[in-house]
């Protein structure tokens, strides 16, 4: 009994010490986190403030620790010359090390930095790599790079199901440029069934979000009646607003559909085109 | 009401709010320096740099917005300092004629925000950094130079030498050397390598990654 008492005492004893050591511990690794913390907190304001030396002097010794998000953010810096002389081989070393610890942004911009070929050539393969792995991360803006690259074959064969694939994917997280191309695909029926009703669908979504060619192409399938109720006031709404950013084909098409339609039609869509305002998505 | 205001420029903007603001501040330059003869004034490119130059230092060293905003609004002041049409147009030489129009297209979009990224890094605005002209002078019979010089706060001096001719009633920057060497130049040798080696495609693709890349993280 009393060899159970002391055998209980010293169980006991130990407990206690364990979770004195455990908090001791987490304090020290809190403390040394809420350091960090605000470490990084100092590079961010001093970056915002355009202080770019005073950012690299407060991320350089936690991205040396192994902070992923330092190590990225110094690469920006190495990447734009920011703070220090711009060296590629840098931004390239340091967002490797924020990739090699998931960091989906930094996979993104080593695919960039391989498919940009800055002062070099583009390698398209190394490229590939990274963008699948962001891709497969879930950053639409990734999805649509590798869209683009298997439709155009660069670095692999042209695989226009995979490209589908991975436009379809940018394009439902509300990427314009890929809503957009995925409008394009259904509307030449390329590696997919042709279909007017889903291109019309995709152009519509990237036109309301602002993309200039988008807009022309939703105003032709007005025009035309294609995939939607022919409406000559919506093609000139459409071509109205594609053609204020500049759209070549759109400016055309508002002098075509101006001669030929009624001028209370005219004035209307110009009206709609004069208040209409691009509504991002997300 | 925008859209009438803004057509006469022929330039892409990404919406309609920019392009009125835009449009003012074309007027008012248009007023500032008068009408436009052949040959472009030296004095007047001169006070067109330095009017970009302070635009930037205003624009970025508001503390309204993120930096990765204020670098976009100071983008799109930018568009309308450069003749995009004409710089992408010389860049891409002998190949402007043989891709399709839907290609030009990509590739003038594409172009413009590459070149408005590149150049209006070299016109300084940033914490600690100052431009200054050191000099204009006439080149060729129709463009100014203007020199300058960015002092920058943790790196060495750059001295960008601002090509500017005047269009119509504008000023427009149609090229800039950094450290003596044209951009324009250097980019037409290595777009023609990119197009040789991986298509025209290959070309969008590296243009649209330059221009692509995640900005800094917050958190």
């Amino acid at each position: 009994m009393v060899g159970s008492n002391h055998s209980s005492g010293m169980k006991a004893r130990r407990a206690k010490a364990a979770v004195l050591a455990f908090v001791l511990v987490c304090g020290a690794l809190t403390t040394a986190s809420s350091t960090a913390n605000a470490d990084f907190d100092t590079g961010w304001h001093a970056y915002q403030k355009t202080d770019f030396a005073g950012a690299f002097n407060a991320w350089q010794p936690l991205a040396r620790q192994g902070d992923a998000r330092a190590q990225f953010n110094l690469g920006i810096l190495y990447d734009q010359g920011k703070g220090v002389a711009r060296d590629p081989a840098q931004a390239i070393h340091w967002w490797r090390l924020a990739a090699e610890q998931g960091m989906t942004a930094a996979e993104h911009n080593l695919a960039s930095h391989f498919l940009a070929g800055e002062g070099g050539d583009p390698d398209f393969e190394e490229a590939l790599t990274w963008l699948k792995r962001a891709a497969g991360h879930g950053l639409a803006r990734s999805q649509y790079t590798l869209g683009k690259i298997f439709g155009y074959g660069l670095g692999t064969t042209r695989d226009m199901k995979s490209a589908v694939n991975w436009m379809r994917k940018a394009a439902e997280q509300g990427h314009k440029g890929a809503q957009y191309n995925l409008g394009k695909i259904f509307r030449d029926g390329d590696g997919i069934s042709p279909n007017m009703v889903a291109a019309v669908y995709w152009f519509r979504r990237a036109a309301n979000q602002g993309h200039a060619r988008a807009q022309s192409r939703l105003s032709t399938r007005y025009e035309r009646g294609e995939g939607v109720q022919a409406d000559n006031i919506q093609a000139l709404f459409w071509a109205l607003l594609a053609a204020d950013q500049g759209e070549q084909l759109a400016v055309e098409n508002v002098a075509t559909l101006r001669r030929s339609m009624e001028p209370a039609d005219v004035e209307l869509a110009e009206r709609r085109a004069a208040t209409w305002k691009a509504k991002p998505e997300g | 009401m925008s859209i009438i205001l803004f057509r006469p420029l022929q330039h892409p903007v990404s919406n309609i709010r920019p392009a009125l603001r835009i449009a003012v501040v074309a007027a008012a330059l248009c007023g500032l320096f008068g009408s436009a003869s052949a040959a472009t004034s030296p004095q007047g490119a001169a006070q067109f740099i330095q009017w970009l130059g302070d635009q930037a230092i205003s624009t970025l060293g508001s503390t309204n917005s993120s930096l990765e905003q204020r670098e976009a609004s100071v983008r799109e002041l930018m568009r309308h300092g450069f003749d995009l049409q004409f710089i992408g147009r010389f860049v891409l030489g002998r190949h402007w004629r043989k891709v399709t129009p839907d290609q030009r297209a990509q590739y003038q979009q594409l172009f413009a925000s590459y070149i408005l990224q590149t150049y209006s890094s070299h016109l300084g605005g940033y914490s600690g950094e100052s431009l200054s002209i050191k000099g204009a002078k006439p080149a060729g019979s129709k463009d100014a130079i203007v020199q300058t010089r960015i002092v920058r706060p943790s790196a060495p001096p750059i001295d960008a030498d601002w090509r500017v001719r005047a269009q119509g009633n504008q000023y427009m920057i149609i090229d800039v050397a950094v450290e003596g060497v044209s951009m324009a130049v250097t980019q037409r040798s290595e777009f023609a390598s990119v197009i040789k080696n991986h298509g025209f495609d290959g070309l969008l693709a590296a243009l649209r990654a330059r221009t692509d890349k995640m900005p800094a993280s917050a958190h």
